[in-house]
């Protein structure tokens, strides 16, 4: 299924679609990770001192999850373009594996974290394993084509 | 001097030969620039959608403003460092590719647009928190900040994709443009010699 005349597929035959779909994962990604960072910039104490973390996950939850859905399509896509190149790239390798613990770290113990507005120690490893998690994704995502 | 010659010696400059042709630098640099583009954008977008109402309603537009506007000064400084280092150490690819160039002029777009909201929406975050309804400008504001900063990273990434004109190859010419008789030759019509 992965060996397949890879100039059928848009995004290798036309001229736009590629570019195109990167757009989409980048501001998808940006969505995503700049919601996170908001929940996490309240339990690392950064800012958003005004509310609650439990306040900002809820209110984020929804625009998190609808970048997840279209970084994680948009990222589909683009692998269809050329699977056994990116599955032979240890950097795209790297990224899934901390992209999966990313969301599965999000919606378990940084979710009960911040839900429950635990202050201090607590909230500042959460809060900073969270922005090292998600930056990792996105450096390893470049380093793709560095590879 | 030329805008080729100029950026020539813009890029030929020490340290930034060394970003270009470094290993790892130069993609650290990018990948800094990018994970800028992630948290702070992501920051900027949802500043946006607190304007327009789509989101965080039950957060006030000032605690919204307030509480991101450090981070995302932070952030706006260190995406443009490392936007210029990117730019310069590659002037030369660079100066001529129409994606760049759109790309910067959104950024001094960017300027207007603060110049202009900032005294309006973003420094006035009491008034529009009093208003029954948010304020045409403020929803102004958040649209074109959306239109520009998506413009801005859409350029960013297109422009790896331009690829500058090649002079065309001289014409190959065909056996019929080739005259393979030499001076005083009969021409007679072509045959095999078995």
């Amino acid at each position: 299924m992965l060996i397949y005349d890879l100039n059928a597929n848009p995004l290798n035959s036309n001229e736009w679609a590629f570019p195109l779909t990167e757009c989409f994962h980048i501001t998808s990604f940006a969505l995503s990770i700049g919601t996170i960072a908001l929940v996490d910039l309240r339990l690392l104490g950064l800012g958003m001192r005004h509310q609650t973390a439990g306040q900002i996950v809820k209110d984020t939850s929804l625009w998190t999850l609808a970048g997840f859905i279209i970084v994680i399509f948009s990222g589909l896509l683009i692998f269809s373009s050329d699977p056994i190149h990116y599955l032979y790239n240890q950097a795209f390798r790297f990224k899934v594996t901390a992209l999966t613990l990313g969301i599965i770290y999000n919606y378990t113990i940084h979710r009960k974290v911040a839900l429950s507005n635990s202050s201090g120690g607590t909230g500042v490893l959460v809060g900073g394993i969270s922005v090292l998690l998600w930056i990792s994704v996105v450096f390893s995502g470049l380093w793709i084509a560095f590879i | 001097m030329s805008a080729a010659e100029i950026s020539h010696a813009i890029q030929s400059i020490g340290f930034l030969t060394y970003i270009r042709e470094s290993g790892y630098t130069y993609p650290v640099i990018m990948a800094t620039h990018l994970t800028c583009i992630a948290i702070f954008g992501g920051l900027i977008l949802t500043t946006d959608l607190r304007l327009l109402g789509l989101a965080f309603t039950d957060i006030s537009v000032t605690d919204f403003v307030r509480g991101t506007r450090l981070w995302k000064r932070i952030g706006f400084c260190i995406m443009v460092t490392m936007g210029l280092l990117l730019g310069t150490s590659e002037m030369d690819k660079y100066y001529a590719n129409p994606y760049f160039l759109m790309k910067m002029s959104l950024i001094v777009l960017v300027g207007v647009h603060a110049w202009y909201f900032r005294p309006r929406v973003y420094n006035n975050t009491a008034a529009i928190d009093r208003a029954p309804q948010i304020p045409g400008v403020a929803k102004a504001a958040a649209v074109t900040s959306l239109v520009l900063w998506i413009g801005i990273a859409s350029c960013g990434r297109w422009i790896a994709y331009w690829e500058p004109p090649r002079p065309k190859a001289p014409a190959i010419p065909t056996t019929a443009a080739i005259d393979i008789h030499a001076p005083g030759m009969a021409r007679l019509p072509v045959t095999w010699i078995k």
